[in-house]
């Protein structure tokens, strides 16, 4: 488990093939075994972030984790402004795939959804 | 080896294609594919999705790959013939490999996580601080080495423990269990000048990829 700060953002990729933490996510998506995440991942993780829709300042640390080995790596996602209130079930309800492999983050829900 | 598979910081691959909701699968055959694999435990098929000649590899879906492995796995073990899959059916004069799991045990399967951990206590070669080098390297078969490690210098940040060597698994009949660290490689080191000063790649490499620095 890799967790993700104000400072710093994880973002987990195998560029040999498609390693990736099945017993707890289920199988990869398919963008994930592209040839082009797995290419542009290591050299280019702010590029691919963006096309994710995710742009960090330049003072936090991107961290790529290439997950080539025995390890398989599941990011600990940033808790959002405004959930100090929030439950741990009600916050692992707002936790996504895509922010587990570090290439999202996580939302507050909206205004109004109740809380 | 230094085959296509081995992709990590090339350009010019393509679309990463995002959708937020893509299925697993996009075919029925796929589905088979996977369930084949997993039912018949060969062993990992990495070795021989590799030896996929590049422009091939490139042509094919993730599990056109699997199945190509797969078919390749099968007819080296001796369970298939070469004639009976391009045929399309089976030799009655064949060998048979009996199934070795039902499907309850497959679930099983498919959802334990494997222990590949060794509960060796070999001396490492490295501690954790310890500046290292990925060896200039270039083996022709299996490597769990990416080649963009090569040559770089990064600082041991954990040691994983006793694992066997990947490399070694098809050419020896003994298992090579030696040391895996993670290994902590700033972005500038792997990169160059261009990249963010504040990056870094962390990745779990055996002692025979690494030498002092």
């Amino acid at each position: 488990m890799i967790e993700n700060t104000a400072k710093v953002h994880n973002l987990v990729v195998c560029t040999l093939c498609s390693c990736y933490p099945w017993a707890v996510l289920g199988l990869p998506p398919v963008w994930y075994k592209s040839a082009a995440y797995r290419s542009r991942s290591v050299i280019d993780p702010r590029g691919v972030l963006r096309e994710f829709g995710v742009t960090l300042l330049d003072d936090v640390e991107v961290r790529v984790w290439d997950s080539n080995a025995a390890s398989r790596y599941l990011v600990l996602p940033e808790r959002p402004p405004g959930t100090e209130s929030m439950s741990e079930a009600d916050l692992a309800l707002l936790v996504t795939r895509d922010a587990m492999i570090g290439v999202a983050k996580v939302a507050a829900p909206r205004v109004g959804g109740g809380a | 080896m230094n085959g296509i598979h081995d992709m990590g910081g090339m350009h010019g691959l393509g679309e990463i294609g995002y959708h937020e909701h893509a299925p697993g699968f996009h075919e029925a055959w796929e589905v088979r594919v996977f369930a084949l694999v997993q039912a018949m435990q060969l062993g990992g098929l990495r070795p021989d999705i590799e030896r996929i000649p590049a422009a091939e590899y490139l042509r094919m879906g993730y599990y056109e790959r699997w199945y190509t492995a797969f078919v390749t796995r099968l007819i080296e073990r001796g369970i298939v013939t070469r004639a009976e899959v391009e045929r399309g059916h089976s030799d009655p004069a064949a060998v048979k490999a009996t199934p070795v799991v039902t499907p309850v045990v497959a679930r099983e399967l498919l959802f334990r996580t494997p222990q590949t951990e060794q509960d060796l206590a070999l001396t490492p070669r490295f501690r954790v601080g310890d500046r290292v080098r990925g060896r200039n390297i270039h083996p022709i078969t299996h490597t769990r080495m990416p080649r963009y490690t090569r040559g770089k210098t990064g600082v041991v940040e954990r040691d994983r423990g006793v694992f066997n060597l990947p490399d070694r698994e098809r050419v020896s009949a003994e298992p090579t269990p030696q040391h895996v660290y993670l290994i902590h490689f700033t972005a500038h080191e792997l990169w160059g000048e261009a990249a963010s000063a504040h990056d870094a790649l962390y990745i779990d490499m055996w002692e025979d990829y690494l030498e002092p620095a």
